[in-house]
């Protein structure tokens, strides 16, 4: 018989479990008890093996045109099946997501196929902010000097989804030999004249950096620049991945391999050997010419990070959102208004109007 | 958006320009020219740290948080090249 997708039970009342990102533990919201991951291992509700691959059950391919939406609210143009374990019913959803909720029974799905063999992730870090705290930090993050008075976080919110999102983990070196001018600047007054002198030295610089676990982002449905702005992610909580920390929450898988990601990881890493190799170079200014690297990574690791995504529509524009569900970092671009930034930057020109009239006559 | 950063530019020095260039014209000190330069700098300033406030997302360029240990300096040349000294006149 094929697994079917993964839940997990309460050992207690045999109810749903889901991961309590408050609690930091699995709780069970129909007879309270909480349990940790060792807890549910001893209790047989968590098995501590690989899931048997032959075993599992594979999506159902949909006709083209059956479905125009997934019934979770996974955004897709690449529909698959799967069947409710509990309920029966049909969860029509993206072909790379992982883990989402049954939206007739409202119990955590986790679909086996997509955490195995080449998906199967090395590392997990749970959710340590739960969703009720969301909304609050939404609030404050979004009270900006010009963020238009009527942007009501409450009424604005289409969709809230905690989702663990894909990431790639670079480690490795990278060799870099810099070579170009040190300039040394020295400033004084005599007289009714002010000198600079510049004494120039033709420099060189060749090192190695040694990196860990530099994070990029695996799904192509997520903004790069939003997944690089929640980060940096505290990998103190980072654990070997198991299937049950999904419980409760969305997931997605890899739909970007780690050979397309690595460009991304590439470009930050020798963009910051290079700032390593300047700043080795003790000078006022370094003028670099020459900028040689050659990074090689040594091991590339899968992980899942959890963050909160939110999708907003204000006068009919989407607007994305986003926090890092570890540390509640929050990142996204808000809505201007247009009145307040002309009302501010007429003041801030009054102000530079004063200042350039006070430095000019000063300077007089 | 770099076509509305320009307009919004062109906008302000036009504006500032009409504003100010009969101030200038009947200026006769210093200070009048720096409120003129003063105004669009402020505005513009303003403007812009408080617009990047509002705009948190960023691509990443660097990677300085995954740095592990310090950097291993294999070699390094330091050789004088030549001095450079400019004099600028600040009081008659």
């Amino acid at each position: 018989m094929a697994v079917s997708n993964i839940s997990y039970k309460c050992p207690t009342c045999g109810a749903e479990l889901f991961w309590s990102a408050e609690k930091g533990c699995f709780d069970c919201i129909y007879c309270g008890d909480t349990f940790s991951l060792e807890d549910l291992k001893a209790a047989g509700a968590v098995v501590d093996q690989p899931i048997d691959e032959t075993k599992v059950e594979h999506a159902e391919e949909i006709v083209e045109g059956e479905y125009t939406q997934t019934t979770d609210g996974t955004v897709s143009n690449d529909f698959v099946k799967y069947t409710c374990s509990h309920c029966g019913a049909e969860i029509i959803t993206d072909r790379s997501t992982a883990a989402t909720i049954c939206v007739y029974c409202g119990n955590a799905v986790i679909m086996s196929e997509q955490i195995i063999a080449d998906f199967a992730p090395d590392y997990v870090i749970p959710f340590k902010v739960q969703k009720n705290k969301v909304m609050s930090s939404f609030k404050e993050f979004s009270k900006k000097p010009l963020t238009p008075k009527d942007f009501d976080c409450e009424k604005v919110v289409d969709k809230m989804q905690g989702v663990y999102i894909p990431f790639w983990l670079y480690s490795g070196k990278c060799d870099g030999r810099i070579e170009g001018e040190g300039i040394n600047e020295k400033t004084w007054t005599s007289g009714n004249y002010r000198y600079t002198e510049k004494k120039y030295y033709d420099i060189m610089r060749d090192g190695t950096v040694n990196f860990e676990k530099v994070p990029v982002d695996g799904s192509s449905k997520t903004e790069d620049a939003a997944m690089d702005s929640i980060e940096p992610f505290d990998f103190k909580d980072m654990v070997a991945f198991t299937p049950a920390y999904l419980s409760g929450f969305l997931a997605e898988r890899f739909d970007e391999d780690a050979d397309k990601c690595f460009p991304r990881a590439q470009e930050r890493i020798e963009n910051t050997t290079r700032q390593e190799l300047e700043d080795s170079a003790k000078y006022d200014t370094v003028d670099v010419k020459n900028y040689q690297k050659q990074t090689t990574i040594e091991k590339t690791e899968y992980a899942m990070f959890p963050t909160w995504l939110l999708y907003t529509t204000y006068n009919d524009e989407k607007f994305f959102f986003a926090m890092n569900g570890q540390t509640g970092k929050f990142i996204g671009n808000l809505p201007i208004s247009k009145p307040k930034l002309i009302l501010y930057s007429l003041i801030g020109g009054i102000g530079g109007s004063i200042l350039g009239s006070i430095i000019a006559t000063f300077m007089n | 958006m770099f076509r509305s950063l320009l307009r919004t530019a062109g906008l302000m020095l036009i504006s500032n320009a009409v504003v100010f260039t009969p101030l200038i014209a009947s200026a006769d000190g210093d200070s009048t020219v720096g409120a003129v330069v003063g105004f669009p700098l402020g505005a513009f300033i303003t403007g812009s740290v408080l617009v990047s406030m509002s705009r948190t997302k960023h691509k990443a360029t660097k990677a300085d948080h995954y740095v592990k240990g310090k950097l291993d300096l294999h070699d390094s040349r330091d050789n004088y090249l030549r001095t450079s000294t400019s004099k600028t006149k600040i009081k008659d």
